[in-house]
């Protein structure tokens, strides 16, 4: 199929051309939502070189099973990928221990160009930087199930609903996993407040 | 104060209300809890600020910044050619599955007829020591029998036990039912009556028939231990001494049977492991 041929499709279109084996029509699936699926590897592993790692696992695997989606959230289907393969990672991670949350701090700077505003002076820089940087140490803190559940809801915006659906667990416990993720990561800023800058302290 | 300081109970009170807190801050709570909730944060200081702590701490996650992606993640036009040979390999192997839990089928049925054979040609000297009782006994064989399939080979069954002569065993025995030997050449027939003669023949007719627990018991603990009162029986094969053929009968099968499902084994793993590298 040519390239030109998936541009103007919808995105059932382009999934149902993708089941036909169109890698073409894939791909644009992969512009569309490769952002929102670095964005959830890299919170929950927290590593750029492993984050890219999982989101390209997760393409390869949403590809090959694509048979296997029988409509509903897109979205969801990629998601539900997604933290699997970033469970594979993390445990590969485990197996050969690579940079630590603290190594990552030169490393990020280099790798994320987000932290680098030109409006803002060095100071706020500085801050925002240390700001991410304690908050993803935090996250790393927190048990796996929580960790998933917190990035889902509070990095990628999806509702309990959606959260139960993507890991396959009921409201209840999303709700309760949720909540003492949170609670978990106040405590951690809490105890990290003298490295929090003043205006995000949350005392 | 974190929450591994607090004790057990504080801190299931403070998860169940940081759970009240954040369903209160989605929005998820019930008109009714919230109106609660909202009406006991009036007059609780303490809890205002738990409540205003979790909704920074929220805040702060959800303004983490979008990070760019560091290359595109497209996948190769090739991906669909692997996709297709996955697809070809699972088929494949989902075609020979089949056959893979049939061999596995058979390396059991092996291992049940292994483990009766061995009870039966190797666990009866033991239990000659001490006979059970004799009504006791049809029903316990046959029971193993119907387990193993053994049927053809050895076929116990009530009628086949009455007293029989005793039998030399299978591997002995089935050369000898080419060479019927004539009643009068028995020297010993003025002492054997002749019920004992067509017993025999019938043995040696049907070699499939199993020695009945009385004569299996003789049979096995020949020789070296003689049994006292199998004195009646062990006189019939005199065409086959019993110092040639005791050894031999007792192993042989067993070790057939090993052999056999060594065999089977090997095959069903050589089997897995190909399919397995070919998926």
């Amino acid at each position: 199929m040519l390239r030109e041929a998936v541009c103007g499709m919808d995105e059932t279109a382009l999934i149902a051309a993708a089941q036909r084996g169109s890698v073409d029509a894939f791909n644009e699936l992969v512009l569309k939502y490769q952002q929102q699926v670095y964005n959830l590897a890299y919170r929950i592993i927290g590593d750029p070189a492993s984050a890219a790692d999982a989101t390209q696992e997760t393409f390869i695997a949403a590809y090959r099973h694509l048979s296997e989606f029988r409509g509903g959230s897109f979205k969801s289907y990629l998601l539900r990928i997604a933290s699997n393969c970033c469970y594979d990672e993390l445990r590969r991670r485990k197996r050969r221990p690579a940079n630590s949350f603290e190594d990552l701090w030169e490393l990020e700077e280099e790798a994320n160009p987000w932290l680098i505003n030109g409006d803002e002076g060095p100071e706020e820089k500085a801050e925002r930087q240390e700001l991410a940087h304690l908050i993803q140490r935090g996250i790393g803190t927190l048990p796996y199930d929580q960790r998933v559940i917190l990035v889902l809801s509070d990095v990628e915006g999806m509702s309990y609903q959606e959260i139960a659906e993507i890991v396959n667990i009921p409201l209840g416990t999303v709700k309760s996993r949720l909540a003492r993720a949170r609670g978990k990561l106040r405590d951690f800023l809490r105890e990290q407040e003298e490295l929090l800058p003043a205006r995000y302290r949350l005392e | 104060m974190t929450v591994d300081k607090l004790t057990g109970g504080a801190k299931r009170e403070r998860e169940r209300l940081d759970e009240l807190l954040s369903a209160y801050l989605d929005g998820q709570l019930s008109e009714e809890a919230r109106a609660q909730l909202e009406a006991r944060l009036a007059g609780d200081a303490q809890l205002q600020s738990e409540l205003e702590a979790l909704r920074r701490t929220v805040a702060m996650v959800r303004d983490l910044p979008r990070i760019p992606v560091p290359r595109n993640f497209l996948l190769p036009q090739t991906i669909a050619a692997d996709k297709r040979r996955v697809a070809a390999a699972r088929f494949r192997a989902a075609g020979f599955a089949p056959w893979l839990r049939a061999a596995a089928a058979l390396v059991g049925l092996f291992l049940v007829i292994t483990v009766a054979g061995a009870l039966l040609y190797l666990g009866v000297p033991r239990m000659a020591a001490t006979p059970p009782p004799r009504e006791a006994w049809p029903v316990q064989v046959t029971a193993v029998v119907e387990r193993t399939i053994l049927a053809e080979e050895i076929a116990v069954t009530p009628e086949a036990l009455q007293p029989a002569p005793e039998e030399a065993p299978m591997l002995l025995v089935v050369p000898q039912t080419e060479t019927p030997l004539p009643a009068p050449k028995i020297p010993e027939s003025t002492t054997q009556v002749p019920t004992t003669d067509t017993g025999m023949r019938a043995a040696f007719a049907t070699p499939a028939t199993l020695p009945t627990p009385t004569s299996l018991a003789a049979a096995a603990a020949p020789g070296p231990q003689p049994v006292p009162d199998t004195g009646e029986l062990e006189q019939a094969p005199r065409y086959v001494p019993e110092h040639e053929r005791t050894p031999v009968s007792r192993w042989a099968i067993p070790l057939l049977w090993i052999a056999a499902s060594i065999g089977v084994l090997a095959l069903a793993t050589v089997a897995f492991l190909y399919f397995r590298r070919r998926r």
